[in-house]
């Protein structure tokens, strides 16, 4: 078997933080939320 | 007036006209199952092609052809923003609420991190590094 370059492993650890950070924003942001809108600050 | 026009009408309309509710239904049905096989097979695609970044490789197949660990690197990349577009085709189809988005891309992420982790620990050592 090849040695696999340092820097990938840290690529597939980047991906994965990416998508538990993409996860974790989304799960936070409360859908229709409505005190963001013009109506309702108006 | 209407009518010449109406005779033109192929059957197939007139049939879909005449059962709207059904077709309807029937469409939905066909479009969500789609979605859900298309962003199933992406997700399941997305896993094996991110673990396989640092997977380490077999010494080379015929005549040394087969990519380097940093070619494939490249190539995966390429691979999965296509397969993030089909998952994103197949989340619009299916409909999935918000809250299904983020379990989903929370479970991947740990799916993602243990096959990677598992590849981290199984790889040969680095000559000289070490």
């Amino acid at each position: 078997m090849m040695a696999v370059p340092t820097f990938l492993h840290y690529a597939v650890y980047s991906f994965v933080a990416l998508l538990l950070i993409g996860g974790a924003l989304l799960m936070k942001r409360r859908p229709y939320d409505m005190s963001t809108t013009r109506d309702a600050a108006g | 007036m209407g009518e010449p026009l109406k005779r033109n009408v192929s059957p197939l309309t007139q049939y879909l006209a005449r059962n709207e509710k059904d077709t309807h239904a029937l469409t939905r049905l066909l479009s969500k199952s789609l979605g859900g096989v298309v962003f199933a097979l992406a997700t399941l695609l997305f896993i094996a092609f991110t673990a396989s970044i640092n997977a380490s490789q077999s010494m080379g197949g015929p005549m040394n052809m087969s990519p380097s660990s940093e070619e494939w690197f490249y190539i995966v990349l390429v691979i999965d923003a296509l397969l993030l577009i089909s998952a994103w085709l197949g989340i619009k189809l299916f409909g999935f609420r918000r809250q299904a988005i983020w379990g989903l891309s929370l479970l991947v992420g740990i799916v993602i991190l243990v096959l990677g982790v598992r590849n981290h620990i199984q790889a040969p050592p680095l000559d000289g590094v070490n």
